[in-house]
């Protein structure tokens, strides 16, 4: 009897394992895929006057991004970020340069289909420790909101919407 | 009267001494993101038989971007997208290559003189003397610099880019 019940339960957590395996597959996000709801040309109103402007373009699994910030005609701010997937992380990693100040490297990824954060890279390996924390929210294929967390406290909400 | 003028020898060698040594370090410091423009401009490489390694980088801010391409008999085999910004925490270059059809590498990059420079992933940026592969860079004049690839002290490849003047 004894071997019976033993085979038995062998069978079960095998049978169960494969149920589990199953879900992790169903639930694995294509990181690469979502990313692309960000390709396009985006505008943020950040005060009265003054918007960023946003392209987005893809470069095979990656982006290559530019960012303007506009004040009443006279663009103030300009960053380039280059964003390319890292398989072994599953995430994306981007490396943003804006004119007259030092660079920042992020991971971001997204959690669903609809969301997405970002963190320092420096922080990948305990992205509960990050100070800084971006998290993004498709609202629409037209629109997202970023929503800046700095030190567990929500700071500022940027809402983008698509010009093309 | 002696230990008060010895005291005072001492003190002023020391300080002499110590506003030397400081003035050689200042003296010696590389400005990182001067001597990364000798990047600026269209480059080419013949990498392998019938292969030319090809592109162009530009200033942008204190960083620098990039596009290169390898094409073999005339077909484009890689294409990749850099974009390199200066981190003044440690002094040097983080650099991103973005390449179709495969994914991101980062890189961090510093000169160690006014015509050397060394590459290498940027997971060993705080100890480079463990890195298992880098690149050395090597300007020979303003129009040509070598880059060596080194993989566990075992040189695997050299190549010379030229400026080209189109």
């Amino acid at each position: 009897m004894k071997p019976f019940c033993l085979t038995t339960m062998v069978v079960f957590l095998l049978f169960y394992s494969n149920i589990t395996q199953a879900q992790i597959t169903q639930t694995k996000l294509d990181q690469v895929e979502l990313m692309k709801q960000f390709t396009g040309y985006w505008k943020c109103d950040i005060a009265k006057d003054t918007t960023r402007f946003w392209d987005v373009k893809s470069f095979g699994t990656g982006f290559e991004c530019y960012l303007k910030v506009v004040s009443k005609g006279k663009v103030i701010m300009e960053a380039k970020r280059l964003w390319g997937y890292d398989k072994n992380i599953d995430k994306y990693i981007g490396l943003e340069v804006t004119k007259g100040k030092d660079m920042k490297v992020y991971a971001q990824w997204f959690t669903s289909n609809y969301k997405g954060e970002a963190i320092p890279y420096s922080n990948i390996s305990n992205p509960e420790m990050a100070s800084f924390k971006g998290e993004a929210e498709f609202k629409s294929p037209d629109m997202y909101v970023i929503t800046t967390i700095v030190n567990n406290i929500p700071v500022k909400t940027d809402t983008y919407t698509r010009i093309k | 009267m002696k230990t008060f003028c010895l005291t005072i020898v001492i003190v002023v060698v020391l300080l002499s001494c110590s506003n030397g040594i400081q003035a050689q370090i200042t003296l010696t410091k590389l400005n990182q993101v001067e001597l990364m423009k000798q990047f600026v401009g269209a480059w080419k490489s013949e990498m392998f038989q019938d292969t030319i390694w090809s592109g162009e980088i530009k200033s942008f801010g204190t960083g620098l971007e990039g596009y290169f391409k390898a094409e073999t008999k005339g077909k484009v085999v890689i294409e990749q997208k850099q974009l390199m910004g200066y981190d003044k925490k440690t002094d040097k270059f983080i650099e991103t290559d973005l390449y179709k059809g495969s994914g991101i590498i980062i890189y961090t990059i510093w000169f160690a003189s006014k015509n050397k420079a060394t590459e290498l992933p940027y997971e060993f940026i705080t100890n480079p003397e463990k890195t298992p592969s880098k690149w050395d860079i090597d300007f020979k004049s303003a129009d040509q610099f070598t880059e060596t690839y080194t993989q566990n002290n075992k040189v695997i490849a050299v190549y010379t880019f030229n400026r080209d003047k189109k």
